[in-house]
């Protein structure tokens, strides 16, 4: 027993040699990688710039993709469509008729308890609005001010007059009261089609103008308080619309707990990717060509890693021939050249990101004005600034790649020079 | 048994459809601690003899034996395996590894072995001392003469203590008085630790020192002579 205890002490301690002896192998292959990528500066530096560069404009590119989603959900949820809307069941986007929500209060209720308190209530309806011989279709909007400050930006964007109050006017967005020739304190007519279907009409004076960076939203929507709009439409404690904003980002979650309470004989619940699809459909295109440009971006990184592999086993050859000649397994020739290879990856994942983080933290605080080619463009409805959002798992990650794509690039040199004969490489001149 | 026996060995490289008999022996045995030189003209087939008995080249036919172990048939592993545990190589052009300092050179091969640190700093230290070079152990090699390379080496083929040591015309890019300074080094590890030296040279100062003269001409042995 105590033998066989002394045995494994022995068994342990020998181990643990041996595994010191592992580390300090690996630790002299790594020693030797790194002099060697010291050995041909000039060559060593090209590649890693390469490298860094490639790294860098990824990181640079993922950082203002990420920044441009969530401008484009930014803009999507806060500019009408919040997180979710609620509709009473079987409403349709271009049913003209107003569709009455059951029980607005348990739907608010419901809200409340799960925490949620950016809410507000809506009366929304299309329209016409008539001003001399001049007219333009509008979706007329009846919302709370102080509920749909909460949820939408556009009472920061008033540019004149001011923004829904509980007695105002009309509010109309500054590229309609341009084109049909109104401005403040103006009367306008707008007509539409009241609970029945019957067309109603009634004079509004126009209170306030907003400019959201979208000008073809601000061509089409107009906002009342909700009372004047129950009062215009004779639809009296009439809700059509419930939108909410959240911060959680699984609104799909959201909406499912919100269904436990709201039945869907009666309610229809939709989150802003079913309410707006192209805007997912537009990020998932984003996300592919994001993937195929980081897999062309390092096939070059990892042929440019073989091409200088490949050119410093060439030029070792004698070299790595005395090394296999003094013992050194294949696997270590292989571990020598790898190590070489990763060395330069390492550097230039340390120099890219450093690079990429410096320059993404100042795009990420003054980001990049893309006025010139956003001004019609939708999804730039709060800002025609893009800033540059880093993400750490997309620091890592690239980083990861460009570590494996170092690995990979100097497998094969590595293979081909551990597979060298000795005698040939030694009477290689 | 000797501890190098070669038998029946032909070899031939083939370039461009032509065979070349590089070298052939019916029998050939060498003993612990024989200081052997092989001799012969350029060409003659010295350095593939070499290259056989350290299994860095194998024979077309034939069978070789290293400190009882058959070289013919090795895995690219086990021939790195057989090399590092058995053998230490001396090679004309010093050839040592050039980003390593000289003690790391040395050390290096001892790391492959798995010696302990403590052994290894005091083997290591011991080699470079026994070579004259315990002030040059932070030098790189091109900090370092020709001469002072090859005594690197030469410590390096020692440090391991192998029964086996080939030197490749250790002496060719040397002056004649570091030539014989080395020789003198290596025959006096040769008579202190009993090591087996073979070279390949035509070095008068080596044959000079040499306890057996094996003499090759196109690839023939010619003549087996101890002195």
């Amino acid at each position: 027993m105590q033998r066989s205890r002394q045995r494994d002490g022995h068994s342990s301690l020998f181990s643990l040699q041996r595994y010191t002896i592992w580390v300090k192998t690996f630790l002299l292959f790594a020693h030797i990688a790194f002099r060697n990528v010291r050995r041909n500066a000039r060559r060593s530096l090209f590649t890693i710039v390469a490298i860094a560069f490639g790294l860098f404009c990824l990181i640079i590119f993922q950082a203002l993709k990420v920044g441009l989603h969530r401008e484009m959900v930014v803009s999507t949820v806060q500019l009408d469509a919040g997180t979710l809307q609620v509709h009473a069941a079987g409403y349709e986007v271009n049913l003209a008729a107003l569709k009455k929500i059951p029980d607005p209060g348990k739907v608010i209720a419901a809200l409340d308890q799960l925490g949620e308190t950016r809410y507000g209530r809506r009366v929304k309806t299309s329209g016409l609005i008539l001003s001399g011989k001049r007219s333009s279709s509008v979706l007329l909007s009846g919302v709370d001010p102080s509920e749909e400050q909460r949820v939408t930006f556009i009472s920061g964007k008033v540019v004149g007059g001011s923004y829904v109050g509980r007695n105002s006017g009309i509010v109309l967005g500054e590229e309609l009261a341009q084109s049909i020739g109104l401005g403040l304190g103006d009367e306008v007519t707008v007509m539409s089609q009241d609970m029945s279907g019957l067309p109603v009409t009634g004079k509004f004076p126009v209170t306030g103008i907003y400019r959201t960076e979208l000008a073809a939203f601000d061509r089409t929507h107009a906002f009342l308080s909700i009372g004047r709009m129950q009062e215009f439409l004779h639809a009296d404690d009439v809700v059509s619309e419930i939108a909410m904003r959240s911060d959680s980002r699984d609104e799909h979650a959201l909406a499912e707990r919100l269904a436990l309470a709201l039945p869907a004989a009666d309610y229809q619940i939709r989150t802003w990717k079913e309410i707006a699809p192209d805007v997912i459909q537009l990020i998932d295109l984003n996300d592919a060509t994001m993937q195929l440009l980081i897999l062309i971006v390092f096939a070059i990184i990892a042929m440019g890693i073989t091409n200088t592999m490949t050119m410093v086993v060439f030029e070792r050859f004698r070299e790595l021939g005395i090394i296999s000649a003094i013992g050194t397994p294949p696997s270590g020739i292989l571990m020598m050249v790898v190590m070489e290879s990763c060395c330069l990856g390492a550097i230039a994942s340390l120099l890219g990101s450093a690079a990429a983080v410096a320059a993404c933290t100042y795009l990420g605080r003054y980001g990049i004005d893309l006025t010139a080619f956003t001004s019609a463009n939708q999804y730039f409805a709060n800002s025609h600034v893009l800033k540059a959002h880093l993400l750490t798992k997309d620091l890592l990650a690239a980083n990861v790649i460009t570590l494996l794509t170092a690995v990979v690039g100097g497998i094969y040199p590595a293979w081909k020079a551990s597979r060298l004969k000795p005698v040939d490489a030694i009477a290689h001149t | 048994m000797a501890l190098i026996e070669l038998t029946n060995v032909r070899k031939t490289y083939r370039t461009d459809g032509m065979e070349l008999h590089a070298f052939s022996a019916d029998r050939m045995e060498i003993d612990r601690g024989e200081f052997v030189c092989v001799a012969g003209p350029s060409g003659s087939g010295k350095t593939t003899i070499l290259n056989l008995i350290g299994a860095i080249d194998c024979p077309t036919t034939g069978s070789i034996t290293v400190a009882g172990r058959e070289t013919r048939g090795l895995s690219p592993s086990d021939a790195a395996r057989m090399r590092r545990d058995t053998v230490g190589f001396i090679f004309q052009s010093y050839n040592l590894i050039p980003v390593l300092t000289a003690y790391e050179n040395v050390e290096y091969v001892l790391l492959l072995k798995g010696v302990k640190q403590v052994e290894r700093r005091q083997r290591v230290s011991e080699a470079l001392v026994s070579v004259g070079l315990k002030d040059m152990m932070r030098k790189l090699p091109k900090e370092m003469s020709g001469g002072q390379q090859q005594r690197v080496a030469v410590a390096r083929a020692i440090v391991a203590a192998p029964p086996i040591v080939l030197a490749d015309e250790p002496t060719a890019n040397l002056d004649s008085v570091t030539g014989r300074h080395l020789v003198a080094l290596l025959h006096r590890l040769n008579l202190e630790q009993g090591t087996t030296f073979v070279f390949s040279s035509h070095d008068p100062v080596i044959i000079e020192y040499a306890d057996r003269i094996i003499t090759l001409q196109d690839g023939r042995v010619i003549s087996d002579r101890r002195c």
